[in-house]
């Protein structure tokens, strides 16, 4: 059966049309600021972006390719003119493990030496939202990837008082509610007949990971899915036999491992071939870089793994892919740069539009380019960037919006060649969709 | 010989914290003064674990677990019944104090490498009951919480309300001096104790215990003395920090920060009242000198530690006791005499 293919997921017969627009609105970065900026005379000053980032420790992976993002960013930005003639001068300062008080030193670091206008950061996913506080007392813009309901609730407290700060990317939570979604999918398409409806449930100890077990748990059962295994593994860990263990006995239709550090979840990779089960293998996040592959080796062929934010194998993705590349080396991991990069430019341009951008204490400036970002749908490589305003967090498609040219959509890949530059191929949804859903070759 | 000594320790600290509560005068920056508030409040635990595994030279090394006990009292009654941070900063001690018993007596019977295991494992087990705990408790907005928070931990549980009482300018200050008064109540208990009967009674245990039960101490009776004293105050200081950083989570049971605070504790110097201080400033100044080199901060870190283990093994109290004292006395007894007991029970 490996290699079969299915008619799932129809390819969107007006996806080309959709192409088309969505490289007509990416022009719209360097283009545009081009544009505002022409007649503009340069500026001898400069305005102080800052990224909080891990730079050290565990989550250094993905904290440099954050850093090179905004660096990138602001290179391109500011041959187009930067922002009414004055240059963007990025600042990163390392948020170490990213716990509340280290991301709360290194945002208090930028705000109070180097002055910073705004922060455009990737993820800090253990600080709680203790750095939102400092921000807002400075009453600076503050853009970030935590994915992380906690953003949710935190805004909603006091809007007011954190009119600056946006999620960038849908929380965790949607990760959950989306993956019965898309196994009902591939369901329904016919060429995966799982013979239960069970699927195992592996949590890493993080919050992150522990919020998506509890919505895929919840979410399972309105798609026919039931949770029939479920255990909380400590990690990091590369010893999964035990639990692996466990899950054999029972054998489920899915597997799904909500840990998601790459060299972790190879193992439990390869552990799993040891004595594999007919269960599809999902991980969260891992196998997104090609660090999960190259562990893995060929064991990672037929996995799944899904993003609510990745660089969409279309005009505007892989020509972002080529010249972080080419900029940065062909080893370079360009889905996290292409966060910090997208969100750097809906920043200089809702700044542009707004008349500039505010410094440290200058609320009044910096609301207009809030009222900005919540304004102007930006189309950045990994789909449409557009903040729901009630939450300042973008919003995913297909799990809450239907529509994709208003929100990021969630994108389910599976490894198709894992020595490949790009071992993964989108499968969902559409129209972004650049492949079809494969049997994996441990099925028997 | 003693109440000397005591006086002369309750004047330096009475002039150290003095001159440290001005420094908010100098109008530092919030990162300054935030940074100083979190260092504050880990000297604030390096003091009270000194006094039991530097002055009475118990092997314990699970005193994050105090800290947690302390932390999560307060986020968890904030959270659940609304209760002050104020109102709930003594039952942080006391719940930091119920932690510290346990862990005395689980290990009333044991010595040495045996202590460390049990009072590491007390720790690791607290860390994991709270990072597995998946369950779901309360739901919000659209997403489960487990009772402790999980790995996630607990935030917007309420603060010390500086906000509200100062203006958003002068919280990194309130917050600051909050912090230095938990220190200064935990130093000048720590100096009072080991400058009596009680603290003598601990050195007689660290030095020799066999001959310390000879002369009718009650080894059983003071260590549970000293791991409820230090119990009390490192749960104060928990408190102080889950109120100051508005989010409390099991990270700080981790193995990274209870190293870090080792450190301290060593780089300071063992056993001397102002070793923890010392060494706290000692590793801010490092610890901010390599900010800009994050790669190197780490190894500048281990660095420092192994400098100080080679050259001075008593610790930088120990040292600058060395300079204070025995140092002129070779120089013609200008400063008196006496051997170095600088910062030393």
């Amino acid at each position: 059966m490996t290699g079969q293919k299915t008619d799932f997921p129809m390819i969107n017969t007006n996806r080309r049309r959709f192409m088309s627009a969505s490289v007509a609105s990416a022009a719209f970065g360097s283009g545009l600021l081009a544009s505002l900026n022409e007649g503009r005379a340069q500026s001898d000053e400069v305005i102080p972006i800052g990224q909080m980032a891990s730079l050290t420790g565990p989550l250094a992976v993905d904290g440099i390719e954050h850093k090179n993002g905004l660096e990138m960013a602001c290179e391109e930005i500011n041959a187009a003119g930067g922002i009414l003639g004055k240059k963007l001068a990025p600042v990163t300062v390392d948020s170490k493990n990213q716990t509340a008080e280290e991301v709360t030193a290194a945002a208090r670091l930028l705000i109070d030496r180097h002055g910073v206008h705004a922060i455009i950061n990737g993820y800090n996913v253990g600080a709680n939202q203790a750095e939102y506080d400092p921000i807002a007392d400075a009453g600076i813009i503050y853009i970030h990837y935590n994915t992380s309901i906690g953003h949710h609730e935190a805004f909603k407290s006091d809007p007011q008082r954190y009119f600056g700060v946006f999620m960038a990317d849908p929380a965790e939570y949607y990760y959950g509610v989306g993956l019965p979604v898309m196994l009902d999918r591939i369901r329904k398409a016919g060429v995966w007949k799982p013979t239960n409806n069970k699927i195992a449930l592996v949590t890493g100890s993080l919050p992150y990971s522990i919020v998506i077990s509890n919505a895929i748990r919840e979410t399972a059962p309105k798609y026919g899915f039931e949770v029939s295994f479920e255990e909380v593994v400590p990690v990091p860990t590369t010893e999964w036999g035990a639990v692996l263990n466990k899950v054999r006995a029972d054998p489920p239709a899915v597997i799904a491992n909500t840990h998601f550090f790459p060299g972790d979840l190879a193992q439990c990779q390869v552990q799993f071939l040891q004595q594999p089960t007919n269960s599809l293998f999902y991980y969260q996040y891992g196998p997104l870089l090609k660090a999960f592959s190259d562990i893995a080796g060929e064991a990672a062929r037929g996995v799944l793994t899904s993003t609510v934010i990745g660089i969409l194998p279309d005009e505007i993705g892989n020509s972002f892919r080529k010249t972080y590349w080419a900029k940065f080396g062909p080893k370079a991991e360009a889905d996290p740069g292409a966060s910090t990069y997208s969100e750097t430019f809906h920043y200089a341009i809702a700044a542009t539009l707004a008349g500039g951008t505010g410094e440290p204490g200058n609320a009044d400036q910096n609301r207009k380019i809030a009222a900005n970002l919540q304004r102007f749908v930006y189309r950045a490589p990994f789909g449409i960037l557009r903040y729901d305003p009630t939450i300042n967090a973008a919003i995913p498609y297909p799990t809450v919006s239907a529509d994709p040219s208003i929100a990021m959509p969630h994108l389910l890949y599976q490894i198709k060649d894992p020595k490949a530059d790009v071992p993964k191929k989108l499968i969902y949804p559409e129209p972004y969709n650049e492949a079809d859903f494969e049997l994996p070759p441990w099925f028997k | 010989m003693s109440n000397d000594r005591l006086r002369k320790d309750i004047f330096v600290a009475v002039a150290v914290f003095a001159g440290l509560a001005v420094l908010p005068l100098a109008a530092p920056s919030s990162y300054v003064l935030g940074q100083a508030t979190l260092f504050l409040i880990w000297a604030a635990v390096v003091t009270q674990w000194n006094l039991v595994l530097g002055v009475a030279g118990i092997l314990s090394i699970g005193q994050m677990a105090l800290f947690a006990a302390g932390g999560y009292a307060v986020a968890l009654l904030g959270l659940y019944f609304s209760i002050s941070p104020w109102w709930s900063l003594p039952i942080a001690g006391l719940a930091g104090m119920a932690v510290s018993l346990l862990m005395g007596s689980a290990t009333l019977r044991l010595r040495g490498a045996y202590v460390v295991v049990v009072t590491l494992a007390i720790a690791m087990v607290m860390y994991q009951l709270i990072v597995t705990d998946v369950e779901c408790f309360r739901k919000l907005e659209i997403a489960c919480y487990s009772l402790t928070g999980g790995a996630r931990g607990l935030a917007r549980f309420g603060d010390f309300g500086f906000t509200k009482l100062f203006g958003y300018k002068l919280v990194a200050t309130a917050d600051y001096l909050l912090a230095l008064a938990c220190l200064a109540l935990g130093t000048l208990f720590a100096i009072v104790v080991v400058h009596s009967p009680y603290g003598r009674a601990f050195q007689a245990m660290r030095d020799n215990e066999v001959c310390a039960a000879a002369r009718g101490i009650g080894v059983a009776k003071y260590q549970l003395i000293v791991f409820a004293a230090a119990g009390f105050f490192t749960g104060l200081a928990g408190g102080v920090y889950a109120g100051v950083m508005k989010t409390f989570g099991p990270q700080v049971l981790e193995l990274p920060t209870l190293l870090f605070l080792l450190s301290m504790m060593v780089v300071g110097g063992r056993g001397r009242v102002w070793g923890p201080i010392l060494g706290t400033i000692a590793l801010a100044v490092v610890d901010e000198s390599f900010r800009d080199l994050a790669q190197w901060r780490n190894t500048s870190y281990a660095l420092v530690l192994i400098l100080i283990l080679l050259f001075m093994p008593e610790g930088l109290a120990g040292r600058l006791g060395w300079l204070l004292t025995d140092l002129p006395s070779r120089f013609g007894g200008l400063f008196g005499t006496r051997k170095s007991t600088w910062g030393q029970p």
